[in-house]
């Protein structure tokens, strides 16, 4: 069996030390200012991080080197401060700023600001993350760069009978769609030309209050596509490489839940077309540093540009498992102005790795949110496993923000293997105290059409409406094997209570009182759940 | 020997424990005993962050148990064996008998499972629901989560208002099966 690829084995060929950088400041929080910190500790970079009051005890801030609190728990009033996380950073002598995802990242206004006191801003430049901020705008480009976009206008609709003539010229189905949007809001599917009028109207009226603009165009509808992008590297040299796929397919209302690379539906040809796409795309806006760009992938083969993310992505590990490159740490070297190594990805990616994003939220209860403390926590470990966590045993999953907790990542030298990992790690692994994500995973591991890799971006939501995915609690005790099967949890059940009636539980449970119920019903009446991410 | 009324999934039945010594414990349900050895006496069930192993005839399995909410003689624990969840609520046999004196048996009660706010009431006293129908709506975090009978039969009676505050924990409705509701 072949060891899972690690950086150091693939991404030899660089071993010059940097050593402009002398400090990054990371205006981030959970697994991505941990993951973020890592790199920089094995670069030698000093590490500082922002913090907002509830997380002063988070990992991310027990791993820096420095750490500085920046406001109280709303993100509006702490981690989107840009403009006293750029103060902090020149206060504290930082070269520059790490944004990681969500919050900052793509703020081109940020990035000017960050310039502008001369803090280097890792990431593109504001001009490429506005290019690539309006669906409509980057669409033009796309097609200036021969990049193939979804046929369709490249212009807003100016009324209903536009709307109405555009759609007819396309054919049906179309998709109307907000050139601001995201998240599906001011979307919809028309079947017909009688049902344009209405959803026009619909769709700009939620595109003006979703993201005041009210700017909506329309697009072929392409049935049952996957989901896969190309993430790529440019530097300020004129450099732009592809690393290769994922394969996102698996969402839930537009948010991934399950990531792999490579994508099955990808052969070596498709992969070499779509890189050359993707590089063209992030030529167009001179591209520096870590992106990636979205396509849908029709089954026909063809694929389509769907829109370009200006940073690292929540999935980067996938693309680093099978190619060995520390995104990171490429992200480090293109900010200090070193041109990337055109030769760092032969074309081929190494093995197969899955990423299943752990959120705080009970899959079988309708996703909903389960803040709390966890209690008790055993990451899984050995042969294929990673694990890039934002917390640890007794951290508090807060209300306030994202409730990713971490990203369990499994590689396999071929699909197979990386499932049987996963579902390995899954067995493995426990988190006591909050609901987690992990039973959809373990549902959807013993998934005749996921196993298959038969995938599409509609798939997940539709196995969810009917009911097709079954919580492992529920499955258990109707195919328990035997007596004892059925009758462990009644054994467990009583020896606890009698182990609590005689006194001897010598640690009450942490965050079981009504203390840690209080605070969450305070918080609960303020404003503010932010920081949401890809 | 000890005894408890333990439900878990809907299934009620007696556990009788029987301390032996040496961490090991005779444990007897619907009739059938066991021998559990819970890890000797510094280990426990309930105790701590690792939770404990039992060994049963060679088989090992990883229970976590925590408390979370007391009530009249009832106590509910988060359960976990080899990392799936369970509701188990254990009453003990003198409280068991007042409760079943008291309220129809098989009567459903549905908790909040997170701090919220009721913002619907999609039923009313003394409708009939079918399993899985929604009763009422609960805003919690800025979603609204819709709360579900857990059992067919007739709402007897809500515990809250409309606009009213929760807390995880708190009775919202109940529903009792047909048969029992007169």
């Amino acid at each position: 069996m072949k060891a899972a690829f690690t950086p150091e084995q693939h991404n030899s060929k660089n071993p010059q030390a940097m050593t402009s950088f002398k400090k990054v400041l990371i205006a981030n929080r959970g697994e991505i200012a941990v993951r973020v910190l890592r790199t920089l500790r094995e670069l030698d970079i000093q590490s500082a991080v922002v913090f907002s009051e509830p997380d002063r005890d988070s990992l991310a801030v027990r791993l820096a080197d420095e750490a500085y609190c920046v406001g109280p728990a709303p993100s509006a009033e702490s981690y989107l401060r840009g403009d006293s996380i750029v103060e902090l950073a020149v206060s504290i002598e930082a070269d520059a700023i790490h944004p990681g995802y969500g919050f900052l990242s793509e703020n081109s206004g940020f990035a000017r600001q960050c310039r502008t006191a001369g803090v280097v801003f890792i990431g593109p430049s504001p001009q490429a993350i506005d290019a690539m901020g309006l669906k409509i705008e980057s669409r033009r480009l796309m097609i200036d760069a021969q990049v193939p976009v979804v046929p369709g206008g490249t212009e807003p609709l100016a009324d209903a009978a536009a709307a109405v003539a555009a759609a007819n010229e396309i054919g049906y189905p179309v998709m109307l769609k907000a050139s601001a949007g995201g998240g599906g809001k001011g979307m919809r599917l028309v079947e017909d030309e009688a049902e344009v009028e209405s959803a026009f109207r619909a769709a700009q009226s939620e595109a003006g209050a979703s993201f005041g603009n009210a700017a909506v165009y329309v697009e072929k509808y392409i049935a049952l596509p996957r989901h896969v992008e190309i993430q790529v590297l440019g530097d300020s040299h004129g450099n732009v490489i592809s690393l290769g796929e994922r394969e996102c397919s698996l969402q839930r209302r537009h948010q991934k839940v399950i990531e792999e690379a490579p994508s099955i539906a990808v052969d070596r040809a498709l992969r070499h077309r779509m890189g050359d796409a993707a590089v063209k795309a992030a030529k167009a806006v001179a591209y520096e540093g870590a992106g990636t760009v979205e396509f849908l992938l029709a089954k026909s083969g063809e694929f389509y540009f769907l829109e370009m993310n200006t940073r690292l992505q929540v999935e980067h590990p996938v693309t680093e498992l099978v190619t060995g490159v520390d995104l990171v740490e490429q992200q480090l070297r293109v900010a200090q102005g070193q041109a990337i190594d055109t030769d760092l990805f032969n074309g081929e990616p190494h093995g197969h790795a899955v990423e299943a994003r752990l959120y705080a939220e009970d899959p079988f209860k309708g996703f909903a949110p389960s803040p709390g403390i966890i209690k008790a926590l055993r990451w899984p470990q050995g042969p294929g496993v990673r694990n890039d966590a934002g917390v640890e045993a007794l951290s508090e999953v807060s209300i306030h923000y994202d409730p990713m907790l971490a990203k369990l990542i499994v590689w396999g030298a071929d699909r197979a293997q990386a499932l049987r990992r996963l579902k390995r790690a899954l067995a493995e692994m426990r988190i006591e105290g909050v609901k987690t994500t992990a039973p959809l995973f373990q549902a959807l591991l013993e998934d005749k059409d996921f196993l298959a890799g038969d995938l599409d971006i509609g798939m997940l939501d539709r196995k969810l409406e009917a009911g097709e995915l079954k919580d492992p609690a529920a499955q258990e005790s109707e195919s328990a094997a035997d007596a004892l099967d059925r009758d462990i949890g009644f054994i467990a059940a009583a020896l606890a209570n009698l182990e609590g009636s005689h006194g001897v539980e010598r640690s009450a449970p942490v965050g079981s009182g009504d203390s840690a119920r209080h605070r969450w019903r305070v918080v609960s009446r303020r404003e503010g759940v932010g920081g949401s991410i890809s | 020997m000890s005894q408890s009324y333990v439900v878990i999934d809907g299934r009620e039945e007696l556990v009788e424990v029987t301390v032996l010594g040496d961490g090991k414990r005779q444990v007897t349900v619907d009739g059938k005993v066991y021998e559990v050895d819970t890890g000797g006496e510094r280990a426990g069930v309930s105790a701590g962050a690792r939770g404990a192993s039992l060994l049963v005839d060679g088989r090992q399995f990883e229970v976590f148990a925590h408390r979370v909410k007391t009530s009249a003689g009832t106590r509910s624990y988060a359960l976990t064996v080899n990392g799936v969840d369970h509701r188990a609520s254990v009453t003990d046999p003198l409280s068991h008998l007042a409760q079943e004196s008291d309220a129809g048996a098989g009567s459903a009660r549905v908790e909040a499972y997170m701090p919220g706010r009721v913002v619907a009431l999609l039923v009313a006293e003394g409708d009939t629901v079918e399993l899985g129908q929604g009763v009422l709506v609960l805003e919690a975090m800025k979603m609204e989560n819709e709360i579900a009978a857990e059992a067919a039969g007739v709402v007897q009676h809500f515990f809250v208002e409309l606009g009213q505050a929760v807390e995880g924990g708190d009775p919202l409705f109940e529903v009792v099966p047909p048969e029992s509701s007169t």
